[in-house]
This record gives structure tokens, sequence and C-alpha cells, in this order.
């Protein structure tokens, strides 16, 4: 298995300054056909999330996914349905649990289940300005 | 890298908070919405080649990100 690694991509925020943004791009099989996404690359959440719509375009029958809620900073919460999602990578296919919010604002989150700790070490290098996903052998 | 972070920030300024489809190819940013089924939505109508675009969550400018437990 090769070694997928992302240049790092930053922002800025005023009063702070410049910002790391862990972001790396990841491709999904959509109605309209194989698109890349942006996913924040989020070692706080436990599963792979991504926004309410996508769940049509992905193909997914919400209807007959189980549901459950999940909580966030400040004990808000917001219902989400479990699934399951094809991440696409350059030389790699996997398959995840995730989870799909009741609202489509919800940023594309790439969460620790079924990823690091089982298939890949998530390396923040700060010296190559990269974030690599180092296979577990 | 300077020019990376001044473009997300213009990303931002511009487009946030939201969700925006842009050229891999030229990075121009060729749909966008206050959410993402908007963004799609105006994607689909203007015919974009999905299989060209970068999809992306765009922040609002000046605030700090803090996201919940997926």
């Amino acid at each position: 298995m090769d070694k997928p690694s992302f240049p790092f991509q930053y922002s800025a925020i005023p009063y702070i300054g410049r910002i790391f943004i862990p972001i790396i791009p990841i491709r999904l099989k959509t109605v309209n056909g194989v698109a890349k996404f942006n996913f924040l690359v989020d070692t706080g959440a436990d599963l792979t999330t991504l926004p309410h719509f996508m769940a049509s375009r992905l193909g997914i029958d919400l209807s007959k996914k189980k549901q459950s809620v999940a909580e966030g900073l400040g004990g808000f919460r917001v219902k989400t349905w479990l699934v399951k999602v094809d991440l696409i990578f350059p030389d790699d296919k996997l398959t995840v649990r995730a989870s799909i919010t009741d609202e489509n604002s919800t940023p594309f989150l790439l969460g620790r289940v079924d990823l690091l700790d089982v298939i890949y070490s998530w390396n923040f290098d700060a010296e190559l300005k990269k974030i690599m996903f180092e296979p577990i052998l | 890298m300077k020019k990376q972070g001044q473009k997300f920030v213009s990303l931002m300024k511009r487009y946030g908070p939201g969700f925006v489809a842009f050229s891999e190819a030229s990075g121009r940013v060729l749909a966008h919405g206050r959410d993402i089924k908007k963004m799609w939505e105006d994607a689909e109508k203007k015919r974009i080649d999905f299989s060209k675009v970068v999809i992306s969550h765009v922040p609002k400018y000046g605030s700090l990100s803090l996201y919940w437990r997926g």
C-alpha cells in the first residue's frame, strides 16, 4: 500500500495570524460522478461525518439506516444516521463507517473509526509540511 | 505557502460560511452556496463537470472553528 500524503493548507484569522488547517482531498462516488471533497482531518471526531444532502448524492437511503445523536462542544447535539461510505484515495479505496447529520452546513470531517489505529497512522509532518497517512504493516 | 493562506482567506471572506466547488486546474470558484445543497444545485445548473472540481467547506472569516464529535 502506498503512503498517501497531502501538503499543508493554511488559513488566517484576525489577531491570531496564519493557521494550519488539516484538510485533504478525498474522492467520493456520487450520482454526478466521482468528485473530490476537502475533508478536515479531525482526530477529535469519532466518525467520518458528512452533511445531510450528501446521502442522496451518494445513493444512501437514510430511512433504512440506524439513527443516532452526535454531541459536540457546549453540548450541541445533532441527529445523525450511521452509514458506510467508500473513500477513494489515489491508490486505495476504503469503506468506513460514517455519520450523516440532519443539516446541510456540516463540514466534511475525517474521523478516527475504521481509519486511525486500524489502517493508517496519521502523521502531521511539520518538517515536510505534509499530512502523511502511513499504512500499518 | 503564503499564497495558499491568502487564497483560503479570500475564499472565506467572499464565500464563508458555505461551500464552494472550485476548478482543480485553475482554482477558480465555479459554484457556491450557503450550504452543500445550494452549492450542488448551483453546480448542476451550470452543468459543471464534477470530476474536475474540488468541493470544500469554507468557514466564516474571522471565526475560529470548533468542530463537534461526529
